[in-house]
């Protein structure tokens, strides 16, 4: 019964990945409907497992939260802050909370930006001490090119008159090496998206069955 | 049911690796090919293959199981004499290795090797282990170091030198010539390479060729086999018993072999043969191959016309190939080929009993076998019920009429190739010699109905049913008997008649009569592998390894058992074993990791009093293996650890071993892993309170990281707390052929009531950076009256966009005076924020496709009434992440017209970059770009609402003047008195009935209701109410955001305001002084109305009377760049149109007119040619009004700027009051107009001077001086590091 519904799944998927390319490809009616009606059930599919999600969270935090393990008060204050917003969402679109600005504002420009942004700034220190050290395990001389790149560009960036030639030696770094790397990124990305396409529909990736 | 689907194997992903592709490059890696003959010292010389089977799972879990795995020696050929007894074991060593059997082998086996044969890298001296490898390296051989002491283990000077590199001025060769060499055997040859030469043997005329018969090589190689050493069934005319059970094939060859431990004989494991054992040992075993029966070795095979790297059944593929590169080799032979080989056999359904027959009635399955690939590759073709069975009918004159006499004689005692003569071996076994080429080796070509017959057969998968055998038959002496119902294959072994050729496993096990099975080494490969244990195995027990440890217990320091037992191992070497022969190298050339190491495993010898117990040290061992948990995951010593792992474990062990606990303070103090020090602390003071004392906490600093952090900390928030500034600030503006200016000139393009979409993907960790960003495009959008349309993938921009704009277009936001407006902006009015849009990529597309479904409802759930985005005018999109801009330029653009904008920040521009030009017109990056944007915004003023052409109207020519009069202006104020009085109306927007109250307030009583799309009169306005009168004559109160006010209708009503035209008269001889408005009015909303109503011109425009020329001096507008740099004058109101000229910071210029939007200025350029106009950008310019005298006046007079950019400039302009004949109402309208328009007009305008980006002077200091900071601390750590590095080489 297993594999029936294994190879149910894998049918299901190919017929509908088929459809849908051609449909997507072949502006057709006929197949160009199904297409984008197949495209709007994925949104909503991703819409409802959202909702799913919440619910999960929700879940596995309070059994936590009642199992008293390791952290549960974390879970209680992620527990607290989710219905607090929910709650006062509700009370301010029914017109029963009305400030000015509106609570749900302030809780997010306020506590959440604000916590992900200074975040979010952490990183630059992270950084700079990560090409602080770059050469203390060993020197090598990539490490020495990868620090003066690193070195240039950022020089490059600055606005001081007597550094423009290194602003000029940072546009061609970042017009020709960076550019042609990131083209052949985009270009791995692509090809690989093709192959999985591929895979997918002629049943070799069947991830979707796990 | 299940039956069906059993054969869609492929559907099945239960079968591990089906469809991974890495696991089946991990499954070959046994077949890298080895080093061969360039082995450098301490590598091992032997041959490890695998020979698979056929239906063998891909699980290598599994095909250990079911797999054979055999290990061949071969003749090392050099440093084997002084080693030779010393090393051989018994389970290497065949039966023929006796000296009676050496005496019969003749002495060079290779001489019956043709000479194509002797080609190949193995050469007959090679294969002689008494003569020196002398292609070999001089350093290779060891010829200066003695390999064995006088106890007969390795020397110790011996092994030293077998890490040395080759001293290329002694040797022969050079290094590189020996790594082309390894290089060239390493390679894998093609197939045509691979393929004998076989018209060589027919051709050359060598003698040797011609006595062998040109024998196959594989045949060659059998002539070294003893047919007595052939299991018994295997010799007799009838096969063993066909007792199937489920026992693996291996452990049926494990049961022919005498083996010391049978429970400790795994199969050999697969890897590669430079993983396997030392050089040394597999040299020392092969010492006396002289005189013992020629094993399967490399040569063997190497001899085969391939290279000794390819697998078994590479070589056995390449002697079935009729005609060199004919066809595709297979990579699996094995089965197939000794089948074909193996007589004649039936298809019918003689032992349908067996799932190997049944699998065999299905040609489609056999089809898939691997081995019917081959077959049909080399054009063999099967046919049922074909007496011959499979075996292949030569297209030569070879006779093989009689199959018997081709494999075998009726007397398997008698088969002993090796007694043949040479040149006799084919006569022997009644096949015709030929010296036709053409009929040579052609045997393998079968005709139809024996490739028939064949496929079926070897899809049967035989050798795993011969796998199944009764154990105990197959061992017994006697041979089964035949009556037993022996399997079909059996029964065709027995009707050829040929020993050793229907199973090469059951051959090859023959020759290991006394063989030992190889011990369980596992993966070599693996850095916990241990040769210590290996070598401790039953199977070495001959081995004088054994000899090396009784030296080591004599003469060389000893390693604890406890670290012995504890399986450290540093990079693969087991600590214990390095400890040990820690003296068996130049220290010198230890790495400084073992140097430390044996450093601590010395002290932590001197110090223990008993180095083999622990008994009286702080900690034992149990509690060491506590401590070491945490960092071994807690799942014991099993798991693998990484060096660095693996050094502090070593090192907490060593330091506890100093008998005190102060070791575990010293290790504290060496360690970075507080939580291991706090594990450690809480054993030790639940065993040892007496004795521990809780040491001084003391909490380590990164000196180094603090100060980082410091430094930037402080180069960030110096700007914001100081007037610091660091670096010129962005330039004004962008470059005229810039991505940047397009996206600016995309903007400013759009007309009043265009919708622009905009993609709002960034998240808050993005905030700082594309805020700044967002702003000024939804500005710019907004102050062209445009209306955005918000959409994003992520709801938490979609929740900040709405905030963003619900800031701009608050009740106290400059923008609102810009758009000369007093209320804010209203969402699904004047700007949409569409939901969110739900799984990414593909909700973008589903955007795209259907734009009218997701476009249906705002954030809110609230009807927008959009439909699709061909009504876009521009598309911009906002992204912190590449991947979000690439989803827009894959899934979005190609579905719309609109021109595609992007901005991102710094770390997004590399990867988006490509895609500039080609699908995004136009890029914004960073805080740069805003900033410059921000301050081509500053002094901006919003278009008329009615558009006008946008042909400049140059002020030189006749303007339609106006004369503003005291009743004009008592006029327009009556007249926009009367407007304001004006009923409102408006449109009821909702889903549902909305309920109309008495008073403004959710507690009013309800008075009524009112449909959604009911006209209404509006009537006053409070906080959120509005009050409203139905069509029914009804008056109450609804909200305000559920009434739309009606544009369209107001708009009707609305009095024209002049705007925008300024003329000023110039060449007139004698202008009159007093401020004239051009007619050019357009309609505003009647929001704006009140503001400007006092300005509005009620006459008809008339032609100016007749200037008076007056004596008072006039005042001219001028223009000067503001711009730090050398900008660009142009021909026309846009960077479309070429440059005609350039002007440089500080230059001045008369003013001579505007576009209709006041972006761009027309100014009085020197050196035009005939019909050529210059116009700068307006926000590069300075544009002031200075009173020129009389006499040095060019003619140019301001008459009025009523409506335009510049009438405050009326203000600034220290004008005296015109003397003219009607002074009194001209002064007084002009002061009505100063004080009127002053205020309407500098609203009407954002800024001027100054970015639309709060602080933005500030954060760009703080980013370059972030950067300098940056920059000092990465160079600073760079040379520190060099240094370091310096420092520590010169040591």
């Amino acid at each position: 019964m297993r594999r029936l519904a294994g190879i149910l799944a894998t049918a299901v998927v190919i017929g509908f990945g088929v459809l849908t390319l051609f449909g997507l490809l072949l502006d057709t009616p006929l197949l160009a409907d199904p297409a984008q009606f197949f495209l709007q059930l994925v949104s909503i599919t991703i819409a409802i497992t959202i909702i799913i999600g919440i619910f999960n969270l929700l879940t596995v935090h309070l059994a936590r939260i009642s199992r008293r393990q390791t952290g549960w008060g974390y879970s209680l204050v992620l527990v607290i802050s989710t219905l607090a917003v929910f709650v006062l969402t509700i009370l301010e679109r029914v017109g029963v909370l009305r400030t000015e600005p509106a609570v749900t504002t302030i809780l997010l420009e306020q506590v959440q930006v604000a916590i992900e942004s200074a975040l979010a700034g952490l990183l630059l220190f992270g950084l700079v001490y990560g090409a602080y050290r770059t050469l203390r395990k060993r020197v090598s001389g990539w490490g020495l090119l990868f620090v003066l790149a690193l070195l240039v560009v950022l020089a490059g960036a600055l606005p001081l008159p007597y550094l423009a030639p290194l602003a000029s030696v940072r546009e061609w770094l970042m017009a020709v090496p960076v550019s042609a790397g990131a083209r052949g990124i985009l270009l791995g990305i692509a090809l690989a998206t093709i192959v999985t396409g591929i895979r997918v529909l002629i049943g070799q990736d069947r991830s979707y069955r796990e | 049911m299940s039956d069906e689907f059993d054969d869609l194997a492929w559907m099945d992903d239960d079968e591990p690796g089906d469809d991974d592709e890495q696991q089946e490059e991990e499954s070959f890696d046994w077949q890298k090919p080895p080093d061969q003959s360039g082995t450098p010292p301490g590598g091992h010389l032997g041959f490890t293959g695998e020979l698979p089977w056929i239906g063998e799972p891909d699980d290598e879990s599994e095909a250990a199981d079911d797999a054979g795995e055999f290990v061949w020696s071969r003749p090392a050929g050099d440093e084997e004499d002084a080693t030779s007894d010393e090393f051989d074991v018994d389970w290497l060593r065949t039966p023929a290795s006796s000296e009676e059997d050496a005496a019969d082998e003749p002495a060079d086996s290779d001489d019956d090797i043709p000479d194509w044969l002797r080609e190949d890298s193995t050469t007959p001296e090679e294969a002689e282990p008494e003569q020196p490898a002398t292609d070999l390296p001089e350093w290779l051989r060891g010829a200066d170091v003695t390999m064995t002491d006088d106890t007969g283990a390795l020397s110790s000077e011996w092994l030293a030198s077998g890490s040395e590199l080759p001293d290329t001025a002694d040797s022969e060769k050079t290094f590189d010539q020996w790594m082309l060499e390894q290089t060239e055997r390493e390679r894998v040859p093609d197939l045509e390479e691979q393929m004998p030469d076989l018209s060589d043997l027919g051709e050359t005329g060598d003698e040797a060729d011609a006595d062998t018969g040109a024998l196959p090589d594989w045949f060659l190689g059998m002539e070294e086999l003893d047919v007595e050493d052939a299991p018994d069934w295997f010799s007799s005319d009838h096969p063993p018993t066909a007792d199937l059970d489920d026992s693996p094939i291996t452990d049926w060859l494990a049961a022919q072999t005498p083996e010391p431990e049978p429970e400790e004989a795994p199969a050999a494991p697969e890897t590669p043969r430079e993983d396997m054992l030392s050089g040394d040992f597999f040299a020392s075993m092969d010492d006396d191959a002289e005189t013992e029966t020629p094993q399967f070795d490399e040569d063997f095979f190497a001899s085969m016309g391939t290279e000794t790297d390819e697998s078994l059944d590479d070589v056995f593929a390449s002697l079935g190939e009729g005609e060199p590169g004919s066809a595709e080799t297979p990579s699996m032979l094995d089965d197939d080929f000794f089948a074909s080989m193996g007589g004649e056999t039936e298809t019918d359904d003689t032992a349908d009993e067996d799932d190997y027959y049944d699998t065999a009635d299905e040609p489609a399955e056999a089809a898939d076998a691997v081995g019917d690939d081959f077959l049909t590759s080399l054009g063999i073709e099967f046919e049922e019920d074909t007496p011959e069975g499979y075996m292949p009918e030569a297209e030569s004159s070879v006779d093989i009429d009689d199959l018997d006499t081709l494999f075998g004689t009726d007397e398997p005692e008698d088969f002993n190739v090796e007694s043949v003569p040479d040149g006799q071996l084919l006569q022997s076994l009644g096949i015709e010699d030929s010296s036709d080429e053409d009929e040579q080796f052609d045997w393998f070509a079968l005709d139809e109905q024996d490739a028939e017959d064949a496929a079926d057969l070897e899809a049967a998968n035989w050798l795993d049913d011969l796998g199944d055998l009764d154990e105990s038959a197959l061992a017994a002496e006697e041979p089964p008997e035949p009556e037993a119902e022996p399997p079909q294959f059996a029964a065709e072994l027995d009707d050829v008649d040929a020993p050793g050729l229907g199973d090469i496993d059951t051959l090859l096990a023959s020759m290991g009569g006394d063989m030992v099975t190889l011990p369980d080494t596992g993966n070599l490969l693996d850095e916990d592998t241990d040769f210590d244990s290996l070598f401790s195995d039953p199977a070495f027990s001959d081995i004088d390894i054994v000899d090396i440890e009784a030296v080591e217990d004599d003469d060389l320091p000893q390693a604890p058992d406890w670290l012995t037992e504890a399986g450290a191992t540093v990079g693969g070497l087991s600590a214990a074993a390095i400890l040990r022969q820690r003296d068996d190298r130049p220290l010198d050339d230890l790495p400084d990791r073992l140097k430390r190491l044996r450093d601590r495993g010395t002290a932590v010898t001197a110090r223990a009093s008993d180095p083999d117990s622990l008994e009286g040290f702080a900690l034992d061992t149990s509690e060491i293996n506590q401590i070491a948990a945490p960092l071994v995951a807690g799942t014991g010593a099993a798991v693998v650890l990484s060096p660095d792992q693996q050094g502090r474990v070593e090192l907490l062990k060593n330091l506890t071993a100093t008998e005190s606990v102060a070791s575990i303070a010293a290790a504290r103090a060496v360690s970075d892993e507080p939580f291991l020090l706090d594990e450690n602390e809480v054993l030790v003071e639940a065993s040892h309170d007496a004795e521990w004392t809780e040491p001084r906490q003391r909490t380590r600093y990164k000196v180094d990281r603090l100060l980082i952090a410091l430094v930037l900390a402080a180069a960030i928030i110096v700007p914001f707390v100081s007037d610091f500034r660091l670096g010129d600030p962005p330039p004004a503006m962008f470059a005229g052929d810039s991505r940047q200016q397009v996206v600016f000139d995309s903007l400013d393009r759009l007309n009043p009531g265009d919708h622009v979409l905009v993609g709002m993907e960034y998240g808050p960790t993005a905030a700082p950076e594309l805020d700044s960003t967002a702003r000024v495009l939804l500005q710019h959008i907004l102050t062209r009256r445009a209306i955005p349309v918000i959409v994003s993938t992520n709801p938490v921009a979609l929740l900040r966009a709405d905030n963003l704009l619900n800031e701009l277009g608050g009740a106290r936001s400059p923008l609102l005076e810009t758009l000369e407006r007093d209320t804010p902006l209203r969402p699904n009015e004047d700007y949409f924020v569409i939901r969110y849009l739900t799984g990414g990529a593909v909700g973008l597309r589903s955007l795209g496709e259907t734009p009218g479904v997701p476009l249906a409802t705002d954030i809110n759930g609230q009807p927008t009434g959009l439909t699709a985005t061909d009504d876009f005018a521009q598309v911009i999109v906002i992204a912190e992440r590449p991947d979000d801009l690439r989803a827009w330029a894959e899934q979005v653009a190609p579905l719309t017209n609109a021109p595609l904008l992007a901005a991102t920040g710094y770390s997004g521009e590399p990867l988006i970059e490509p895609y500039v030009g080609s699908t995004f017109d136009g890029l914004l990056v960073g805080f740069k770009d805003t900033y410059t944007y921000g301050s081509m915004l500053s002094g901006m003023g919003a278009p008329p609402l009615a558009p006008t052409e946008e042909t400049p109207t140059p002020i030189m020519t006749e303007p339609p003047l106006v004369e503003v009069t005291e009743e004009a202006t008592a006029e327009a104020t009556i007249e926009a008195t009367q407007f304001v009085e004006a009923p409102e109306t408006g449109l009821v927007i909702g889903i549902q009935n909305i309920n109309v109250r008495s008073g403004p307030g959710p507690s009013q009583p309800i008075v009524g209701s009112v449909a959604p799309g009911q006209t209404v009169d509006i009537l006053q306005r409070s906080p959120g109410w509005v009050n409203i009168r139905l069509a029914d004559g009804t008056e109450g109160w609804i909200a305000e955001d559920l009434v739309q006010a009606d544009r369209a209708e107001a708009t009707a009503t609305a009095t024209p305001r002049p705007t925008n035209t300024p003329v000023v008269p110039t060449n007139t001889p004698a202008p009159s002084a007093t401020p004239l408005i051009t007619n050019t009015s357009a309609p505003t909303s009647p929001a704006a109305a009140p503001a400007t109503a006092t300005t509005r011109p009620s006459a008809t425009p008339q032609p100016s009377p007749t200037p008076v020329p007056s004596a008072t001096p006039q005042t001219e507008i001028v223009a000067q760049v503001i711009a730090d740099t050398t900008i660009n004058v142009r021909s026309g109101p846009n960077t479309s149109f070429p440059p005609v000229g350039t002007a440089d910071p500080g230059d001045t210029f008369a003013v001579i007119g505007r576009n209709s939007d006041g972006s761009w200025i027309q100014v009085d350029y020197p050196d035009l040619t005939a019909g050529q106009e210059a116009w700068i950008a307006a926000f590069l310019l300075d544009v002031t009004a200075q009173e020129i005298p009389p006499e040095a006046s060019s003619g140019r007079i301001i008459i009025a700027m009523a409506g335009s950019d510049y009438s405050r400039l009326l203000v600034q302009a220290d004008t005296p009051t015109p003397e003219t004949a009607d002074e009194a109402p001209t002064a007084e309208a002009t002061e009505n107009m100063a004080e009127a328009d002053t205020p309407a007009e500098d609203d009407a305008m954002l800024p001027a001077g100054e970015s639309v980006i709060p602080m933005a002077e500030a954060r760009w200091s703080a980013m370059n001086l972030g950067l300098v900071a940056i920059i000092v601390i990465i160079l600073f750590g760079t040379l520190i590091n060099i240094g370091r590095a310096l420092l520590r080489r010169g040591k």
